[in-house]
């Protein structure tokens, strides 16, 4: 319930972030910035995850093997 | 003159987890570069409705589709040479090592030949943004590709002459995540670039 709370809070909150004149025009080179710093902004947050994942996967299977 | 004891061998060589470690750090470098140049492509790509723009050839949409098949299945040999490895088929690992490589040349051969297709269609690094953006994605990949069948092609020669077996088969090992990062990227951006 307190995570509902908090995610429905962030993101009302964040609505004036909006406002950027750049990522949330209509248009086309507007859009094309948009989806790509959509695209572009979870990317590191994936590559570190993945790599922090293979790493543990990796050394859980070391430890098994000694 | 005495042959060194097999302990100073091991003790020279890396040690799998750091070499690994070190291999996924580098993959995840350039996933982050790829990341960038597909960021740009996007902004060109959605802010301009008309694509490819007039007077662009298209491009070889079905015959790079087979190209990925050629690179996915290179994939499956390349992870076949680590399998045989590890069951102690040295020689049978050399083998599918030799075939991965054979085919990542013919995906840039194929590739190589699409391009000079394209160049005489009138679409050059110059012609216009789209040209420009697909020679520098598509080109940057097929170097990627290049040095990854280099890498393969350097393994072989070294299992050929028996530095890997089941105990120690890091350098394949090393070169199958280097080639797995290739070839994972490629039907994304033929996604993007030749279907989008």
């Amino acid at each position: 319930m307190r995570r509902m709370a908090l995610f429905t809070f962030v993101f009302a909150v964040v609505s004036p972030a909006f406002g950027c004149p750049l990522c949330f025009g209509s248009t086309p080179y507007e859009l094309g910035l948009y989806w790509s710093v959509l695209f572009l902004l979870p990317v590191p947050f994936v590559i570190v995850g993945v790599l922090i994942a293979w790493i543990r996967r990796q050394s859980d299977g070391n430890i098994k093997e000694g | 003159m005495t042959a060194a004891p097999a302990d100073s061998i091991a003790s020279d060589r890396p040690a799998p987890l750091v070499s690994k470690v070190g291999m996924a750090l580098f993959i995840g470098t350039e996933a982050m570069f790829f990341a960038g140049l597909i960021s740009a492509y996007l902004v060109f790509r959605v802010g301009n409705p008309n694509w490819p723009p007039a007077g662009q050839p298209r491009l070889p949409v079905e015959s790079t589709a087979f190209n990925t098949l050629i690179l996915l299945l290179s994939a499956a040999f390349c992870h076949r040479a680590v399998s045989t490895l590890r069951a102690g088929l040295a020689r049978s690992s050399a083998y599918w090592l030799g075939l991965t490589a054979v085919f990542g040349l013919f995906f840039l051969v194929l590739q190589g030949r699409e391009w000079i297709r394209l160049v005489q269609f009138g679409l050059t690094l110059t012609s216009s943004v789209y040209g420009g953006l697909f020679y520098t994605l598509i080109g940057v990949h097929g170097l990627h590709v290049l040095a990854g069948t280099a890498l393969v092609l350097y393994v072989l020669k070294r299992s050929v002459e028996g530095r890997y077996s089941a105990a120690y088969p890091l350098g394949v090992e090393l070169a199958r995540m280097y080639w797995n990062f290739v070839v994972a990227l490629w039907p994304g951006l033929y996604f993007l670039v030749y279907l989008l």
